[in-house]
């Protein structure tokens, strides 16, 4: 069971966040929450990732899930706001070779920083739930996260309070998400189109069928750009895409 | 048009002895209708697509009465309902690989109870069934593709 380890409900700017030791999973937590509730726990016991993975949350990470109102008018904006919003804060803490691998894993060059999973269980409404690792050690719980996963403590030494963290992460997913209401997301899509590894090598999976080419970030309906040899261009619409796997890049 | 208009249209049509009215504009449709018991007609409100690509919220699932299957002329057989993709996704039966199906073969569902999850770009959308019955056929495989209204579940309403 979830053991309160803070005063419910503590009001953070906007945002009324409520703090635990162990949950299930935040997003869980969240799902009857008002939009600018935003859950928080030390550890989940069934953290998920795609595909019906597990997430590891051991102690030590970030695990908050913030509740918005599910920006109109294109649903494709939300988990490309998510992993803008990540990388921004990020950005702020100095943290450098930031990028975004296709929809919002937060990456520093190819190691995963941070990852978001979106839960929709209202209409109107969505969880976004983000995973840091911070000084966290998931790779002593799952062996094949070695070498592939970046930890902040080990790239930014100085030690960042976690509730300062909270705090400028929802205040940039709110100052990000209320724009939208009005139903523009161009600025936004700039902004994540800055972000992605462009120019690298990659394969889409639409159910088995694998499409290869060179990642060109998003088009302005949000659709996936690959383009071939001769740079044509190819628009995949993201429902479909399965998975984007990166090819390795080989350095001299 | 908000329900102002709707009385005077139909105060009008009282006065003017009309028995049918129907307005259509680009994202408005309305129709009136006096008869005996002088019913109202339902309004109709559809909006242009005008984001084709965007995603209907969680819990939009289309419901339609099976052709065929419905149309029996029987009393004692009720329809067969089939609960339809909202969304073009990843289909799946249920929240985490541990987890129990949140449906079986023979599962009583009531209009909120949680049937599927549907993935795209790593965004969740729990469908709900929106009806009421036993789920007589799951359409679909845990982790395959849909298409937008597709037929995922049938439900016998009870």
């Amino acid at each position: 069971m979830s053991t309160v380890v803070d005063r419910p409900g503590k009001i953070v700017e906007d945002w009324t966040v409520w703090e635990y030791d162990s949950v299930t999973s935040t997003n869980l937590v969240a799902a009857e929450l008002p939009a600018w509730s935003a859950v928080r726990a030390e550890t989940q016991t069934a953290g998920r990732g795609r595909f019906q993975r597990k997430w590891v949350s051991d102690r030590g990470g970030l695990w908050l899930s913030a509740v918005v109102p599910t920006p109109s008018p294109n649903g494709r904006i939300l988990p490309l706001l998510a992993g803008v919003a990540v990388c921004d804060v990020l950005y702020g803490l100095g943290v450098r070779h930031l990028r975004l691998r296709w929809p919002n894993d937060v990456m520093v060059l190819d190691r995963k920083l941070a990852g978001v999973l979106i839960d929709q269980f209202r209409p109107g409404l969505a969880v976004i739930g983000i995973g840091l690792n911070i000084d966290n050690q998931p790779a002593c719980y799952d062996a094949t996260l070695e070498n592939h996963i970046e930890r902040l403590a080990d790239i930014r030494p100085a030690p960042i309070p976690i509730e300062n963290l909270i705090t400028v992460l929802l205040r940039r997913i709110r100052s990000l998400v209320q724009p939208l209401t009005a139903g523009d997301w161009t600025p936004l899509l700039s902004r994540v189109n800055d972000l992605w590894s462009k120019g690298r090598r990659v394969e889409l999976d639409l159910d088995g069928d694998i499409r290869g080419g060179w990642f060109a970030g998003v088009d302005d309906a949000g659709r996936l750009l690959l383009q071939d040899d001769v740079g044509a261009s190819t628009a995949y619409d993201p429902e479909k895409v399965r998975h984007l796997t990166e090819m390795p890049e080989y350095h001299e | 048009m908000d329900l102002k208009d709707i009385k005077a249209i139909i105060d009008l049509m009282r006065k003017n002895s009309l028995s049918e009215f129907e307005l259509e504009r680009q994202d408005f449709k309305i129709k009136l209708k006096r008869g005996v018991a002088e019913q109202v007609i339902p309004v109709e409100e559809s909006f242009p697509a005008a984001y084709p690509a965007q995603l209907p919220p969680a819990g939009a699932s289309g419901l339609s009465v099976v052709p065929g299957l419905a149309a029996a002329p029987s009393l004692a057989a009720p329809p067969v309902l089939e609960i339809k993709s909202p969304m073009i996704g990843t289909f799946y039966r249920a929240p985490s690989p541990d987890a129990a199906d949140y449906v079986e073969i023979g599962s009583e569902v009531n209009p909120e109870t949680v049937v599927c999850l549907i993935e795209a770009m790593k965004v969740m959308n729990e469908i709900k069934a929106e009806v009421k019955g036993i789920v007589t056929h799951i359409l679909v495989e845990n982790a395959k593709p849909v298409e937008f209204g597709q037929p995922l579940f049938r439900i016998r309403p009870n």
